[in-house]
């Protein structure tokens, strides 16, 4: 420490204990500070008296032992964890379900408007249609073509449909379409077409009316009028043009197109509540009873299961194809709730 | 010995075991600078153990510090001045003990002074001592005792450095004008015997 010399002439026991030097020096000398002192006190006897007073003052405060009550750390540590354990217990009975809530609550009101936000963003991007087990519904899309849907079906679509690009939509279950025919004569764009996503097959046609019944792994197309397009792309890809009339099905876990022996028409009979049985064995009516209709069907009668039927018949609702087929096929149908056990009789 | 700094950031990320190694090691201390205010035990423990629990309460709220001694204490005579505010007792200070004359011995040791010579020097410090507001007593503690800096001392009690450096001259101010007087009774008791 460097020494400051000063004139301690005027200095008393106070001056001596208030000077940081001096207080520096009492509590931790060291041999600069103990060379300096013994020089001012060899230089200023008169001052040693109060050197030596200032030095007890300053001694008699620093170095007082502390105080040392009666009663012990530990039990007053005790006390404290006590109170410590007994203060979080108290929180968590109280405190926590509350924090508990209010974070379900937080979690539920963020969900709920991303929710929202999903359903604003989705509807804004694309529109939807679909229908439970045993409806139908009717869709007129932007371009005024008409979808007809049957029983658990849907489709999809970009909600706006550019001028320049390909009308497309994506579908499951089973619909009839209409399509309007926007095309101007002999000028052919590929804004004109219109694609259908189903399975995973692209289906390309102009102005059309076609049904497409996608069941299972089974993709059944039936062309009524004017010409439609398959593609297959990726592995197994083909291309297949459609004539009025041509029914095909395909099988997309063997991807094969096979050419199936039926009458359009009689794939589009749903459409007018009416079902051509025509060329369907009762297995294949069971199909639809379960896919269209929504219905689990155990047929304990299996050597029926190829049997095949012709006509037409009302087919509104479910029962009326079941009195059809019980009449039929005498058979003995036991329901319980939607589990149809067809047996015969 | 780990740093205080390192047990006090563990106490804060929720050790209890960081927070009794704190308690263990200022417990002393603090009971002694509580002493200072009052000599009631109960008063001084019952702060110490709010102090404590509310420590712990606030354990994510307390920042990391420079000195936990500053923070203890200043936390410390802040819970202690409230309960005795709220007892309705005076704000007092003790800077020497009078129940300790063992002290005596260690600071007789130091010094080469005599016995009855250091027995008077202690006499007259303990009256000016008393002479002295409890603000100016506590300020001479922490100056002498606690060896804090000034500018510690004032975070400690709240004011700012310039209203420390003032109390501290106030108080030595004190100890000048009661050494003076007592020097002239010396003075005036030398004058009378030579007039017989």
């Amino acid at each position: 420490m460097e020494h400051q010399h000063s004139d301690y002439n005027h200095y008393t026991t106070t001056s001596f204990f208030k000077d940081e030097q001096f207080i520096q020096h009492v509590l931790k000398a060291d041999d600069l500070s103990v060379a300096y002192w013994e020089r001012i006190s060899g230089e200023y006897p008169d001052k040693r008296a109060a050197m030596e007073e200032a030095r007890a003052w300053i001694l008699l405060i620093n170095k007082q032992k502390p105080y040392q009550p009666a009663t012990g750390k530990l039990q007053l540590w005790d006390k404290i964890a006590n109170q410590i354990a007994a203060d979080e217990q108290r929180q968590q009975r109280v405190y926590r379900p509350l924090k508990i809530a209010s974070r379900w609550i937080g979690a539920a009101a963020a969900a709920l408007i991303l929710l929202v936000a999903l359903r604003e963003w989705s509807s804004l991007g694309e529109k939807k249609f679909s229908t439970t087990f045993g409806k139908r519904e009717q869709v007129v899309l932007p371009d005024e073509t008409v979808v007809t849907l049957n029983g658990n079906s849907a489709i999809h679509y970009a909600r706006t449909w550019k001028s320049e690009k390909p009308r497309e939509i994506w579908m499951q279950g089973e619909a009839f379409f209409e399509v309007k025919h926007v095309a101007l004569k002999n000028r052919l764009q590929q804004s004109d077409s219109f694609l259908v996503h189903v399975s995973n097959l692209e289906l390309k046609v102009l102005g059309t009316k076609f049904n497409v019944r996608n069941r299972r792994s089974i993709t059944e197309i039936s062309l009524l009028e004017g010409s439609l397009r398959i593609e297959k792309n990726g592995t197994g890809a083909f291309v297949k043009m459609l004539k009025p009339g041509d029914a095909f099905m395909y099988d997309s876990s063997k991807q094969v197109l096979t050419a199936m022996n039926r009458n359009p028409q009689a794939n589009k009979a749903w459409t007018n509540n009416e079902m051509d049985l025509d060329g369907y064995t009762l297995s294949e009516i069971l199909n639809v009873l379960e896919d269209t209709y929504g219905y689990e069907i155990s047929l304990q009668a299996p050597e029926l299961a190829q049997k095949k039927l012709s006509g037409t018949v009302p087919a509104a609702n479910a029962d009326d194809i079941l009195f059809v087929i019980r009449k039929v096929f005498n058979l003995k149908i036991d329901q319980k709730a939607n589990h149809l056990i067809i047996s015969q009789n | 010995m780990t740093d205080d700094k390192d047990i006090w950031d563990g106490f804060r990320s929720g050790d209890e075991s960081s927070l009794q190694i704190i308690f263990d090691r200022y417990y002393t201390p603090l009971f002694n600078y509580g002493h200072k205010f009052t000599q009631d035990d109960h008063i001084i423990e019952d702060a110490l153990q709010d102090l404590f629990v509310k420590l712990w309460k606030q354990r994510e709220s307390i920042n990391a510090t420079e000195s936990v001694k500053n923070y203890l204490y200043k936390s410390f005579r802040r819970v202690l001045l409230r309960m005795l505010d709220v007892q309705q007792r005076k704000y007092s200070f003790l800077v020497l003990d009078q129940w300790m004359d063992a002290d005596q011995e260690l600071a007789y040791d130091q010094t080469m002074i005599s016995r009855e010579r250091l027995e008077t020097i202690r006499t007259n410090l303990g009256r000016a001592l008393e002479k002295m507001t409890p603000r100016q007593r506590e300020i001479i503690h922490l100056r002498y005792y606690e060896e804090m800096e000034y500018e510690e001392i004032a975070a400690l009690m709240q004011i700012s450095v310039s209203s420390t450096y003032k109390l501290v001259y106030k108080a030595i101010d004190v100890l000048r004008t009661y050494l003076s007087k007592t020097d002239l009774l010396i003075l005036t008791a030398v004058i009378s015997l030579k007039k017989i």
